[in-house]
């Protein structure tokens, strides 16, 4: 728990100015330097898909992708992403948009979702996967998964999802997410 | 909430060397450690190594230096290391989960100086040396040297982690990583062991070398055991006989605490599956 | 296995897609933490620092002086009654004089922010006197035990006598005795609790968020508020998991919510960490249970003598229901003609225990199908085999005295399992691996019999909102409420069958307190009995209105009406003289003439029979039956259990929605896994010994076996559509077919769940005797 110990807690904490992107698009912010990239997607740009869960990076729940990378957001401050691309559940299929990713789908499909407060995580790690390994057996899905704690669906339903989606999925629902990039340097 | 006083992030190594001088920051990297421990009351002035172009993995002759902030994730799928120190790819891509494996580094692994940590066993095999810089220069450090105990360091106050240097021929027959954890994925280690055997034809050993974490305070060699394997014909009995004398000296350096019961027999047991493993028994 | 009518239905036994899916792959479903409202502040619970004490003084002055906070409220500033609780109502909202565990709250407050808020709550300075930590429920059961309440530390003892249990162990070749336990159990929803509280309208108070028991919670805010139910909104947000747990935590939580939001006359909201969510919120029980039983050489079983001790913590809950199952299940699923059992439930300063998935089943389960295996071993039978010989049959007679009317299949659930996975012979085979071997394989089996929804536990009885627009789209709404276990979508295809619509016409809209009628918990798996029947009720009195009007149109008799995929013929497709007729079209003229196309079905469960004194009655309406194989590898070296295949076999009555009855499989196996070999919230004196997912260890992705599952069929005259219940049967039984699977690959017994690497390779569980504070705080001094 954050056990606040300091009258200076109270007065804000310093303000950093970060510009990065978010789901494709360009954002200038004046970011408190003690925010975690959770709560800067949940309290100030109002990103409400990605959720909270344990904030010390073991459930999951808020996984969203830095620079093609799976991450906890928990575990990242909103200062460090400055310069980097981030890709939020929201980025997957716009609003109005005539078809959902074939992740989604494939998570419908298969019957992937229960309460659904892990399934934006979930998802963002999958999508994290692909982006990496196209082919991935049951194994290395597995692995990547492993980060995502999910308590109602005992996983075998999203790992069916995710296998259907690596054969349907093509390189157009990827490439806007990058599709080739290396590792950040 | 996070305790994060100041929070600086300069440009270059210089910026960051000068900014260290002038006041105590810590630095941060992947803050996967970091940042748990600022939630839960610790209160910090952090400087970000994000961009000092301190994540590479580069063969440098006799050594591999990979720079401190290189993710878990970039050793683990790294060719050259998979090559040249094939221990460090499995210890790192067996650490806590993708994501964690995608922000966590090596150097802050190291850094944090966890008795569990599962990168430095691996290390350790390989003669892993520390690059530290500040104002007053370059400073080269043996790991072994460096981690002074249960979540402490020698790092001075001002000085960064630049990289970690890894010797690359070591002379290898055959090697294990082993880790051991409640589950099977996501795990705090409960003990690992890094394991490497040279030995010809006739199984004779010409070199071991066996390190551990969770065992002792602080990961290290196990030089009694790879002092008894020096010259021993690889055999089933000889590696029992080796986990015997780990378990001894565990006891012997750790002393007798709540989980040396189990601690015991597993690391016995452990011990002779990795060497039987290296050795391709 | 299915029987003759599956090709009757268009909708029921399909895989459905769930009606809120798309929400939730796209992160646009709104949970308790996604609602915001202009000029809301944060509140923040300041937790006791003892787990017993009595509190001599609270000053909040200085916290109050801190700019940003607009709130502290104490238990001085309740307004109505400061104790809430269903069954016993002595749970404060906020403690007044005394503390009794180490989540129970002192006081709240309302800020700017949510570090003000925190902060503040951390500067409120509070006197104790520390009094004896009671953590034993076995010692707190002594006479001379320092007393958690006014009355004995003894909350319930429910008692069962059929027989004479004398008479039958003397009838018996073969006595055992056995003690085995289980371990506190962390719901361990994703989701942490989650409430906004805004002043409403009228002057009432309107709550959203995370809540499961929604006419529960609502009694407990109105009392706390002093208000009367009609001004007590509660209002279900998508509920990230629950099994059983955003019950009375989420009484007090909203409670404290609403009185901070009335106080300040602004919306207030309350989050809570992952942290605070495992201190406050209750957990599973720990059972200690000692069986003593009598076998005949042939192995069959002539009296059991049961004693459990439930560790109900600080405060009541539904200890007394959850260990009233327990009582009526004690035995398992076997006929024994004599038996006394004791289940007491008591009161300790450990974190308080109440409704968890299985509710009492769990625990029983794991004795009952242990012991099985212990006497077939003693007996040199199978343990498949000493089972069938005992188990319930059609027309059996169970420990409570009920006679079993409906059909019985536990022994063919059994049977299907074992099959499956050739058990027998593995089980003798495992039985004989070489003790050189270093990863020994083993299996293992177990079985249930389950009391369907409440029984004798209370009042049984659901209601469903049917609406038809003038569209012919559908609105339903329910009392019980869809956690994530799928209820909205199997209530809206029992709809949809009923009314010959496609679940793509039906908009489930989630339960608000104002809207639908008490329909009690969502618990005990009973929704898709109760709200299934209260939902073919509510179709059946919509189609009375709709099928007159039908048949002017159509020119038919009501009885030639097919309703099928939202259109309404007078005959079948070939004949020539079909006529049809949309649904919409039908909804529509209905309205042009004024008739109401809004229903309200209601169920309400045959009535059940219990006798306090004996524990004989027919506790249920009826039961539901499976079995569970595990096939396990047990490294000998380390103890690590790895879970390689499981099959689960449940009859359920009828699959309503395939894909997401498989899912509660599932992931009740998830759960029975995580029960069996990693879960454990230990407390040390009072105070827990973890607080997070880092130390609470929930099986991940990787830990997960191949699973197979085995739906049996055998409709329910009770049940929609022969369909009873799944959800917690699926979670009871992983962890004895678990720990079967061990002692049949070790060849040593593990009575203690769960079944850590130093329980299976010594045989003992290891503390750490270092306090994890010292550990963590030295840590973070670094």
């Amino acid at each position: 728990m954050s056990s606040v110990t300091e009258q200076s807690k109270l007065t804000a904490a310093p303000s950093i100015k970060i510009e990065f992107r978010l789901n494709g698009i360009p954002q200038k912010r004046d970011v408190p330097v003690n925010w975690t990239l959770l709560r800067l997607l949940r309290d100030d740009l109002g990103f409400l898909g990605t959720k909270c869960g344990c904030e010390i990076g073991e459930c999951g729940a808020c996984t969203v992708l830095f620079d093609r990378r799976a991450v906890n957001a928990c575990l990242v401050l909103a200062p460090q992403i400055d310069g980097a691309e981030i890709w939020t559940i929201e980025g997957l299929a716009e609003p109005g948009a005539a078809r959902l990713h074939p992740i989604q789908e494939a998570f419908i499909k298969y019957g992937a979702v229960h309460c659904g407060f892990c399934t934006p995580g979930v998802v963002m790690s999958v999508l994290a996967l692909l982006l990496e390994n196209k082919n991935p057996d049951e194994e290395e899905i597995k692995s990547a998964l492993a980060g995502n704690l999910c308590r109602c669906t005992g996983y075998k339903q999203i790992i069916d999802a995710v296998k259907s989606a690596a054969e349907s999925i093509g390189a157009e629902d990827l490439v806007k997410f990058g599709v080739n990039a290396g590792g950040r340097k | 909430m996070i305790n994060v006083i100041q929070y600086i992030r300069p440009r270059n190594i210089d910026e960051a060397i000068e900014r260290m001088a002038a006041d105590e920051l810590v630095p941060i990297a992947g803050g996967t450690d970091l940042i748990p421990q600022l939630r839960r009351g610790r209160s910090c002035r952090l400087l970000d190594i994000g961009r000092l172009t301190l994540g590479f993995i580069e063969d440098i002759g006799d050594w591999i230096e990979v720079g401190a902030a290189t993710s878990h994730a970039e050793i683990a799928r790294s060719k050259l290391i998979g090559k040249c120190l094939p221990l460090l790819g499995r210890a790192c891509g067996l650490i806590g989960s993708a994501q964690i494996r995608n922000r966590g580094t090596i150097g802050g692994n190291i850094a944090n100086a966890s008795p569990c940590a599962d990168s430095v066993p691996a290390l350790l095999i390989y003669d892993a040396e520390l690059k530290l810089l500040s104002r007053s220069g370059e400073r080269r450090i043996k790991l072994a040297e460096f981690i002074s105990g249960p979540y402490r360091t020698n790092r001075r106050p001002d000085e960064l982690i630049v990289s970690i240097l890894c010797r690359k021929n070591i002379p290898t027959t055959g090697n294990a990583f082993i880790k051991l954890g409640r589950r099977q994925a996501v795990n705090i280690s409960r003990m690992s062991i890094a394991a490497i055997i040279e030995m010809g034809a006739d199984r004779i050993i010409g070199s071991a070398r066996l390190a551990a974490s969770s065992v002792f305070p602080v990961s290290s060699r196990m030089p009694e055991v790879e002092r008894m394997l020096y010259g021993a014909t690889a055999t089933p009995e000889l590696f029992r006989i080796a986990g015997e004398v780990a378990a001894e000296t565990m006891v012997a350096k750790s002393g007798r605490r709540w989980s040396t019961p189990y601690k015991e027999p597993v690391l016995i047991g452990l011990t002779e599956r990795a060497l039987t493993e290296a050795a391709d028994l | 296995m299915s029987d003759q009518a599956e090709n009757d239905y268009s909708i029921i036994g399909k895989d459905v897609p769930r009606v809120d899916v798309i929400d939730k792959v796209t992160g646009r479903a709104k949970y308790g933490a996604d609602y915001f409202a202009p000029g809301q502040l944060y509140g923040a619970t300041r937790y006791t620092d003892f787990p017993h004490a009595i509190i001599k003084k609270v000053d909040i002055a200085k916290a109050k002086s801190l700019s940003g906070v607009r709130a502290i409220l104490t238990a001085d500033d309740i307004p109505g009654r400061p104790l809430f609780g269903a069954v016993i109502a002595h749970q404060p909202v906020l403690c007044k004089d005394r503390v009794r565990f180490y989540g129970d709250a002192v006081a709240i407050v309302a800020a700017d922010t949510q570090e003000i808020a925190e902060y503040a709550a951390s500067q409120i300075e509070i006197d104790y006197e520390p009094l004896p930590v009671i953590d034993d429920p076995v010692a707190a059961m002594a006479d001379d035990s320092y007393r958690i309440h006014a009355d004995s530390n003894i909350c319930t003892h429910h008692k069962v006598r059929k027989g004479d249990i004398e008479k039958g162990f003397a009838a018996s070749d073969l006595v055992i005795e056995r003690e085995y336990s289980t371990q506190p159990i962390e719901h361990a929803y994703i989701e942490p609790e989650a409430v906004l509280a805004e002043p409403g309208e009228n002057g009432g108070i309107t709550i959203i968020g995370s809540v499961q028991n929604l006419y529960n919670i609502r009694r407990a805010v109105a009392s706390v508020l002093g208000f009367p139910l009609n001004r007590t909104r509660i209002i279900q947000a998508t509920l990230g998991g629950s099994f059983g747990g955003k019950d009375e935590v989420m009484s007090a939580i909203c409670s404290r919510a609403a009185m901070l939001a009335l106080a300040v006359g602004r919306p207030v909201k309350m989050v809570n960490s992952r942290e605070n969510s495992m201190r406050e919120s209750y957990k599973r029980h720990p059972y200690k249970m000692k069986y003593k039983v009598g076998v005949t050489r042939s192995g069959i079983l002539q009296a059991m003598e049961i004693t459990i001790i439930a560790d109900a913590g600080a405060y009541a809950a539904m200890s007394p229901f959850v260990t009233w199952r327990s009582t009526v299940q004690a035995t398992g699923p076997y006929v024994v003609p004599n038996v006394k059992t004791d289940v007491y439930a008591v009161y300790t300063n450990n974190c308080y225990t109440s409704a968890m998935r299985g509710f009492g089943s769990p625990q029983v389960c794991f004795a009952t199908e242990s012991l099985m295996d212990e006497l077939a071993e003693s007996l040199q039978l199978d343990p498949l085999e000493f089972r069938l010989r005992n188990i319930l049959r059609d027309g059996s007679i169970t420990a409570t005295g009920q006679k079993l009317t409906h059909k019985v299949s536990v022994g063919q659930a059994l049977q299907a399992v074992a099959d499956h996975a050739d058990y027998v012979e593995k089980y003798r085979a495992n039985i004989n691996q070489t003790s050189a071997c270093k990863i020994r394989k083993g299996i293992g089996i177990s079985c249930s019999y389950r009391g369907v929804s409440l029984g004798a536990e209370g009042t049984d009885a659901a209601g469903v909102v049917v609406s038809v627009q003038t569209d012919g789209t559908v609105v339903v709404s329910c009392g019980l409420v869809d956690m994530g276990q799928g209820a909205a979508t199997t209530i809206s295809m029992v709809v949809a069958e009923e009314l010959g619509i496609t679940t793509d016409r039906i908009r489930f809209v989630n339960a608000d307190t104002t809207l639908i009628p008490d329909s009690g918990p969502t618990v005990a798996s009973r929704t898709t009995i109760m709200a299934g029947n209260a939902a073919r009720d509510g179709c059946r009195k919509l189609l009375a209105k709709m099928k007159p009007v039908a048949s002017t149109l159509l020119g038919c008799s009501e009885s030639e009406l097919i309703m099928r995929n939202n259109s309404i013929r007078s005959a079948p497709d070939k004949s020539s003289d079909s006529k049809t007729l949309g649904f919409s079209e039908l909804a529509r003229i209905c309205f042009q003439k004024g008739i109401p196309l809004l229903s309200h079905g209601w169920y309400k469960a045959p009535s059940t029979t219990w006798d306090e004194a004996t524990g004989q009655g027919d506790a249920y309406f009826t039961y539901v039956y499976g079995a569970n194989l595990a096939e396990v590898e047990v490294d000998m070296v380390t103890g690590q259990v790895r879970v390689v295949k499981f099959v689960s076999a449940h009859d359920l009555g009828r699959v309503i929605n395939r894909s997401g009855a498989l899912g509660q499989v599932y992931g009740g196996v998830a759960m029975g896994l995580g029960y069996g070999l990693l879960e454990n919230y230990a407390e040390r004196k009072g105070k827990p010994a973890l607080e997070n997912f880092d130390e609470y260890l929930l099986a991940t992705s990787c830990d997960m076996p191949e699973m197979e599952v085995i739906f049996i069929e055998n409709p329910d005259e009770l049940g929609p559509h022969g369909a009873k219940t799944l959800g917690e049967p699926a979670c009871e039984l992983a962890a004895p077919a678990i720990a079967n699977a061990v002692a049949n690959a070790t060849g040593r017994r593990c009575r203690h769940l769960p079944l850590t690497l130093e329980r299976v390779l010594l045989g003992v569980d290891l503390n750490r005797d270092e306090d994890r504070e010292s550990a963590k705080s030295r840590n973070a001094s670094q």
